[in-house]
């Protein structure tokens, strides 16, 4: 993983602790919606701790089939390519 | 319905958090040993305020069972109501799994909201921009969250109040949970409410209403009935009662702590004491209790001079020389909390036969306005009444009594 994996993968693992997530099951092929039980008030929270981390604008899908990975992606996504 | 097919209402079950213990027996000792739980104000740097004491929970544990995703989302003051109503269910030993979640009821007092959460979003709102405020600003600071975070933990749907009434705030909660039963809206009610307004920001509010004593040491703070009292100090916990229909009660075999006979409820302009009159006499008499017949009291006691002696005036002459006990001035002033605090102390004071003492009631002499216990003493405790009032004049009286199966 590059520096900014890392540091991308530490923050949501924080972000989610926060939120009361037990960290042993954030893992990148979990779920957001259907295992971690995330819900659409915590995606949008999620949202705004990325922005003021990273300074990006993520939205953060609980409903489908998005994981931790898909997130971490998204995130590195948009801080290499703003907007 | 007449009296005579009048439901009874048993309280099976007592949950309380307060700065003198988070649960029913440390925080009960406490109030016992005549110690009070005022201080330095430690949960945040009061410097600048007026008001530099207060009366924290210390370290608060929330219990086992409730999920840290709940709690990250809730205020101090839902937490709060958690842990009071797990302690209150446990100690009644009900189990609302196994019970119609319809019948279940929550009436419970708030006068001031989730303070933590609105200092939180405050702060998004003014560094950071308005689309940076956490997503629960509304649903968590909104005083009728503990009774919604307590439904949704418990699986609770009957029909479920809650009252925002300044410092009668659970006395009114206590009204309306009796109601429910009498209307057979439910069967089971948690009386009781809870308040977290120990911020920064809640502080300088409170300080705002002139109810607050502006004084260092914490010995004198807070001096129920007394011409030297200058205010409350504010206190923060939560109270649950287990109320229940005597008939299910009975049918399950539950412990009975006493029995919530009468609960009155008078507003009008503050400085008439007549309404206090009216609500306690009405409390009795629909209680079916002389005047002779109450052991103990515990009284509103705001810490205003002025307001003290008027409630004192009232209680010397409908109750006189019934010993007057102010736990409020070893807890604090916990508002949506207090009257369920109160009629908590009042049952214990019935299980164990004692007059619990007021903190510092010694401090100033005997110069009071009412008889306000001093020391624990010894004595048989059948029938109490607990008085709430607010500062715009709304006045509340309970009777509770030891249960007599046969009245």
């Amino acid at each position: 993983m590059t520096e900014i994996e890392v540091e991308v993968h530490q923050a949501l693992t924080e972000i989610l602790g926060e939120l009361g997530v037990e960290p042993d099951t954030i893992a990148d092929s979990a779920l957001l919606g259907a295992e971690l039980e995330l819900d659409s008030t915590d995606a949008v929270e999620i949202g705004l701790e990325l922005k003021r981390r990273f300074n990006v604008t993520v939205k953060v899908q609980v409903k489908g089939s998005e994981t931790v990975g898909d997130l971490v992606k998204l995130v590195l996504v948009e801080i290499e390519h703003p907007g | 319905m007449t009296s005579a097919e009048r439901r009874r209402a048993l309280i099976t079950g007592i949950g309380v958090i307060n700065a003198a213990g988070q649960d029913v027996a440390s925080s009960w000792q406490t109030l016992l040993d005549g110690k009070s739980a005022i201080g330095p104000i430690r949960r945040f740097d009061a410097t600048g305020l007026q008001v530099s004491l207060a009366a924290e929970v210390a370290e608060f544990q929330p219990p086992k069972g409730i999920s840290r995703r709940l709690l990250a989302k809730s205020d101090r003051f839902a937490h709060f109501a958690l842990a009071a109503t797990a302690h209150a269910l446990a100690d009644a030993e009900l189990d609302l799994t196994a019970e119609d979640p319809f019948r279940i009821g929550i009436s419970f007092g708030n006068n001031s909201g989730g303070w933590d959460i609105c200092e939180r979003g405050f702060v998004e709102y003014y560094q950071q921009g308005p689309p940076m405020i956490n997503p629960w600003q509304a649903t968590a600071w909104f005083p009728t969250a503990p009774q919604g975070f307590v439904s949704i933990q418990n699986n609770i749907r009957g029909w479920s109040k809650s009252f925002a009434c300044d410092r009668a705030s659970g006395g009114c909660a206590a009204y309306f949970g009796l109601r429910a039963l009498r209307w057979g809206h439910n069967d089971v009610m948690l009386v009781g409410g809870s308040e977290a307004p120990v911020t920064r920001l809640g502080v300088g509010a409170h300080v705002s209403t002139g109810e607050l004593s502006r004084r260092t040491e914490p010995e004198r703070a807070y001096l129920p009935y007394s011409p030297e009292g200058t205010g409350l100090v504010l206190g923060e916990g939560s109270a649950v009662l287990v109320v229940e229909d005597a008939g299910r009660a009975a049918a399950r075999g539950a412990r009975v702590y006493g029995e919530l006979l009468a609960v009155e409820q008078r507003t009008g302009p503050p400085q008439d004491g007549s309404l206090l009159e009216d609500a306690l006499r009405t409390a009795l008499d629909q209680a079916r209790k002389d005047p002779g017949e109450v052991d103990l009291i515990l009284g509103e006691g705001c810490g205003s001079a002025t307001a003290d002696l008027i409630e004192a005036q009232v209680l010397d002459r409908v109750l006189p020389g019934v010993p007057v006990t102010v736990p409020k001035a070893a807890v604090g002033h916990t508002y949506g909390a207090s009257t369920g605090t109160d009629i908590a102390f009042a049952l214990l004071a019935m299980r164990d036969s004692v007059l619990p003492p007021t903190a510092g009631a010694q401090v100033d002499g005997p110069n009071r306005y009412a008889a306000v216990t001093a020391t624990a003493v010894e004595r048989a405790v059948n029938t109490a009444v607990v008085v709430s009032r607010s500062r715009e004049g709304t006045n509340v009286v309970t009777v509770i009594g030891k249960y007599d199966k046969g009245r």
